[in-house]
Parts: C-alpha cells; sequence; structure tokens
C-alpha cells in the first residue's frame, strides 16, 4: 500500500462530508435552541415545587423512552404542512419544517431535550441551597443569584448536558427519518446515510466507512466534553480528581 | 438615648411539631448572645430575622424598618432586608475567589472603611486565595468581613466558632472583639459555648424550647438561671465584671475588683486571682466563680491558706438533691452575691442560719 492509496482512504468523499457536515449543523443548532430551554425546565423541575410537577416532568422525559418513530410521526401530524400548526406558520412566516433540515434539527432538538434536563437538573440539585441563602442575605437578588452562583456552579453538569444532547443528536435516526425523510443533501445525516448503504446491495465498503466515522466523531465529542467538565469542575469546586 | 435601630421582635411561628414564640427587644449597640441548649431554637429565631423563615404570626422591627408584620402584610424579601448573616458553615461562593467574595454584595466597595475592616480581620493577604486554599478559620474571617462588607443593619451570627479548632476558635475571637470595638450595629450571636458569653456578650438572651427565658445584661441574666428562676440551681457558676486593679509585685497574681453587676459601679470587693492577660486599666473583663471554690469561715483571721477572705451574710440555702451538700447565696455588698457549696455536716456543726454574718473564703 502505497501512501496516495492510504490518503485516498483517509480522506472523505463529498457524499461522506455532506453527510457529516450535515449532521454537525443540525445537532448543533439543535443543541443550541434546546439549552434555554433545557435550562429553565431544569431549573423548575430542581428548585420549585407545585401543583402538576409530576405531570410536566413525565411529558419532558416522554421521548426519552417513547420510539423515535412514535415522535417523528407525532411531529409529521403537528407540523405537516396540512396541519393547523403547518399551514399557520405556512402563511405567516413562509416556513415549514417538513422534509428540510430544520426539520431535522427539531427532531433531534425533542430527542435530546430530556436528557439535557436530567443532567443539568443534577446539576441544580446538587448545588448546596446554601450558598444561594448566603447570596440572598447580601443583598442579591434572587435572578443574580441564579446567573451569579447557581448557574457557573452548575456548568459542569450543563456542559456534560450539552455534549450528551449533541452525541444523542448525531445519533438520531428514527424521528428524523420520519418526520424529515431521508434526502440526500437535505436532511441526510449520517447515520440516514449509513442506512442508504446497507439498503444498497454492494455498499458494504462505503457502509463500514461510515460506521467508522460515526466512531470517530462520538469519541472526539466524548474526549472533548470529559476534558471540558474536569476543567469545569476544578474551577468550580477547585478540587482536582487527582488531589 | 436614641435607639436608631433597635430590634423588637414578637412572632410566632409553627415549626413541624414545635411551636415557637418569641418576644424580644435587642439594643441597638454590643453584641447580644442568643444562648440555650441544641435544639432550643437559636438558629429560628436568626433565621426568622433574617427571613430565611417567614413568621406565622407577629411583627419584626429594627428602628423604624418593619421586615415583618403579620397585621399591616409585610414580609420584605430576604435580599431587600440589609442583614448580615455569617453562617456556621462559613458558605462562601467556591467558585470565586477571596476578593470576589468579599465584594459580593453591589453595596460592597473597597472604601476605606472596607479596608480597615480586612485589615482587622487579618484577611488582606488572602484577596487573591481560591476559597479550598483557606483554612477553616480564614473561611469565617472572610465570611465576616463578607457579611459586614454589604453595610447590614444588623449582623447575626450563628455560633461561627463552633466548627473550629481550639486555638483557631481562640484566635478568631481575639479577632472578632478587636473588630466589634468598630462597629456600631446590633450584633445578635446565637452560641452554646459559655466561654464565648462571657468573652464576648453585652446582653444575654436566654432561650429554651423555643421560648425567651430570660433577657438583660450578661451578669444579670447569667446569675439568675443559675439561681434566682429556679429552687434548684442547675449549674454552680456565678458570673462577674470586673477590672484589674494591680498585679502582685512578686507572684504571678492580680487584684481585681469586682462590679455591681447591675449599676457596674465599684463595689470595694477585691480579689487576688491568678495572673490574668488584662492590662490594669477601666475596661471590665468577665469572671465566673464556681461554688466548691467557694467555702464559709465563722472569723476573718488569717488561718487558712485561701487569700480571699470577703465579708458576707447568708441570704438563703438550699440542699442539692441526692446529696449531703448544701448550696449557699452569700450576699456581699454592692449586690455582689458568691454561692458556696459545703456539706451539710460543716452546714449544722457550724450552726450556720440565715442572715448570719459569715466569711466568704474563694479559692
Amino acid at each position: 500500500m502505497n501512501l496516495d492509496s492510504i490518503l485516498s482512504i483517509m480522506t472523505l468523499t463529498n457524499y461522506e462530508a455532506e453527510a457529516l457536515w450535515l449532521s454537525l449543523k443540525v445537532s448543533s443548532i439543535a443543541t443550541f435552541f434546546c439549552l434555554p430551554f433545557a435550562l429553565f425546565l431544569a431549573f423548575v423541575l430542581s428548585k420549585w415545587q407545585f401543583k402538576g410537577k409530576p405531570i410536566l416532568e413525565v411529558i419532558i422525559y416522554l421521548p426519552l423512552v417513547l420510539p423515535p418513530v412514535v415522535i417523528g410521526y407525532l411531529l409529521l401530524i403537528l407540523f405537516s404542512n396540512q396541519s393547523i400548526l403547518g399551514r399557520f406558520l405556512l402563511a405567516n412566516f413562509d416556513f415549514t419544517f417538513a422534509f428540510r433540515w430544520q426539520g431535522a434539527a427539531l427532531a433531534v432538538a425533542i430527542v435530546a431535550l430530556p436528557l439535557m434536563v436530567r443532567s443539568i437538573r443534577l446539576a441544580f440539585d446538587l448545588i448546596d441551597y446554601k450558598v444561594g441563602q448566603a447570596a440572598l442575605t447580601l443583598g442579591a437578588s434572587p435572578i443574580r443569584v441564579f446567573f451569579t452562583i447557581s448557574l457557573p456552579l452548575a456548568l459542569p453538569g450543563i456542559i456534560s448536558g450539552i455534549v450528551l444532547g449533541f452525541a444523542r443528536g448525531l445519533g438520531e435516526f428514527g424521528a428524523t427519518i420520519t418526520f424529515a425523510a431521508n434526502i440526500a443533501g437535505v436532511t441526510q445525516t449520517l447515520p440516514l446515510a449509513m442506512y442508504t448503504f446497507i439498503q444498497t446491495p454492494g455498499a458494504e465498503h462505503s457502509a463500514l466507512r461510515l460506521c467508522i466515522l460515526s466512531i470517530l466523531v462520538s469519541v472526539i465529542a466524548l474526549f472533548a466534553s470529559e476534558l471540558l467538565s474536569r476543567r469545569m469542575k476544578r474551577k468550580v469546586s477547585g478540587t482536582s480528581e487527582y488531589a | 438615648m436614641l435607639n436608631t435601630s433597635l430590634i423588637s421582635i414578637n412572632i410566632k411561628k409553627k415549626l413541624g411539631e414545635r411551636s415557637l414564640e418569641y418576644n424580644l427587644t435587642v439594643p441597638s449597640t454590643g453584641i447580644t448572645f442568643l444562648y440555650g441548649p441544641s435544639g432550643s431554637g437559636k438558629t429560628s429565631l436568626i433565621n426568622l430575622i433574617s427571613g430565611l423563615l417567614e413568621p406565622d404570626s407577629g411583627r419584626i422591627t429594627i428602628g423604624d424598618d418593619v421586615f415583618f408584620d403579620s397585621e399591616a402584610r409585610i414580609n420584605k424579601k430576604i435580599h431587600q432586608r440589609s442583614v448580615g448573616y455569617v453562617f456556621q458553615d462559613a458558605r462562601l461562593f467556591p467558585h470565586l475567589n477571596v476578593k470576589q467574595n468579599l465584594y459580593y454584595a453591589k453595596n460592597a466597595t473597597p472604601n476605606e472603611k472596607a479596608l480597615k475592616l480586612i485589615e482587622l480581620l487579618g484577611i488582606s493577604t488572602l484577596m487573591t486565595r481560591k476559597i479550598y486554599n483557606l483554612s477553616g478559620g480564614e473561611q469565617q474571617r472572610v465570611s465576616i468581613a463578607r457579611a459586614l462588607l454589604s453595610n447590614p443593619k444588623v449582623l447575626l451570627l450563628d455560633e461561627p466558632f463552633s466548627s473550629l479548632d481550639q486555638t483557631i476558635k481562640e484566635e478568631l475571637i481575639d479577632y472578632f472583639s478587636e473588630l466589634v470595638k468598630h462597629l456600631n450595629i446590633p450584633i445578635i450571636m446565637v452560641s452554646h459555648s459559655k466561654n464565648e458569653v462571657f468573652r464576648l456578650a453585652n446582653n444575654l438572651v436566654l432561650i429554651d424550647e423555643g421560648r425567651v427565658i430570660e433577657q438583660g445584661r450578661v451578669e444579670q441574666v447569667w446569675n439568675a438561671k443559675t439561681w434566682f428562676t429556679e429552687e434548684m440551681p442547675q449549674s454552680f457558676d456565678l458570673v462577674y465584671s470586673a477590672i484589674c486593679i494591680e498585679h502582685h509585685e512578686h507572684y504571678p497574681m492580680s487584684k481585681i475588683e469586682l462590679l455591681d453587676p447591675i449599676s457596674s459601679k465599684a463595689t470595694g470587693c477585691y480579689l487576688w486571682v491568678d495572673k490574668t492577660k488584662e492590662t490594669l486599666s477601666i475596661n471590665p473583663f468577665r469572671i465566673s466563680l464556681y461554688a466548691q471554690n467557694i467555702s464559709i469561715s465563722l472569723d476573718n483571721k488569717i488561718t487558712s491558706s485561701i487569700r480571699n477572705r470577703i465579708p458576707c451574710k447568708i441570704e438563703k440555702y438550699a440542699q442539692l438533691k441526692d446529696s449531703q451538700n448544701i448550696i449557699v447565696t452569700l450576699q456581699s455588698r454592692g449586690n455582689i452575691i458568691f454561692l458556696a457549696k459545703i456539706s451539710l455536716w460543716a452546714w449544722n456543726e457550724m450552726q450556720l442560719i440565715k442572715g448570719m454574718d459569715v466569711v466568704a473564703q474563694i479559692n
């Protein structure tokens, strides 16, 4: 094997690059828009006591256990151009989710939300409420306490929530293919492209390449999150894991 | 005298099974100790003042500022009350350094007063340190400074020294007693340490089972607790304010004069005690005398090794339950009271009776 052939193996084809790029775009944009909701819901679930809290919890965590194809189907019913909501968006904003990458991002966001909420909620739960009390007695309003105390202290949990959501987004298949369909270059993310290759006779080689690519992307994401969250933990609590 | 920040508390609160009912006033200056056994509701009381707990009914005012009034439906938010609160566990913000902790409060500015305070608490060299690099004593000093830098109307402290080991505790109490000379806000401290009460308190509030048992000047309240509220004393030590008159030329002894517990005036009651670290001055300090170190003699001839011999009158006496000992209350001049613990045998043999003139020998 010479250098050229090694390089040609290492180089992504246009098709692969497109799928990778689309996967990263869909997942990161979904995570980005999901984050404020996740932060808010996590905070509400962690700190507030109110009637109907168990119902809210069930609704938020439902996508975690529901088959993704069901989520995709529900999204289809809700947002298709025939539905009330879909027609409203089309008429007023000239916008549609169906069969576009925005649709894939919406599907990813719905699936990633419970994972992010769980992780961030745990971080809020672990913050000693007493530190917040101290801040209140120093004259800080509850909003200031949230932004200067709760949020920074929960940062490691928030970061791992983001990474979890992002990683889940990269792997999202069922809801995406149901809601946004499998259109090459438009909604065809890595898992969808791989599915296409598996369905195509004689494309086992291409499927394997995408398989390795997926593993690589996931490993890099996990490593990055681990590093980041360690640094954050050190910054927040001051203790290093090696201390 | 104008008491601009006199604190007046009159509240009820049901907390689980327990019902708390507090009725007290706290002077606008000096340190007021809330003293009582653990679980007696001392911390609940300062939590009610700070707003961390909400009373069921009643009124809390500081000067003309109303913190809580159930009738007028006033309940000021915690962050609008300007209370400085020093918690038992310092509760510093772990993600901020010392300086950021100190100036966390919005109205904390590094002005001359603030720098002086930081200097007094000995934390000026710690400013860039991370919280996890501080010792327990340092953390608590930062916590005290942080609370004071927010310019509070009242400083609340919840057993701030209790989690520290002995030497650090002593050091911090020294820092604190120096600091309070520079403060002119009311200070309320929760404690169950007699040592802290004697060294720091100006006023004492006894709390038990969610009620105020007694409040007033330390000597009065403490001594009332020991003897006068109950027929049977609970502890046999009385506390006295005293000033140091002179140190002995040859021996490590100091002569002190006890002060009248009500008027704080000199009484002419002198005692020789182990040399104190107090300097000769008019600043009073506190000593406590245990009943087992006081005995009774019928004449004033120097026939014993005990140096301190003070003429007294037997005021009353009581036999201790399940014991052959008698606790005798001795009245000396200037409202000074001593408790002596003697055996029933001695009591009978000496034919002591109420109203008799005797000499208290104090070891």
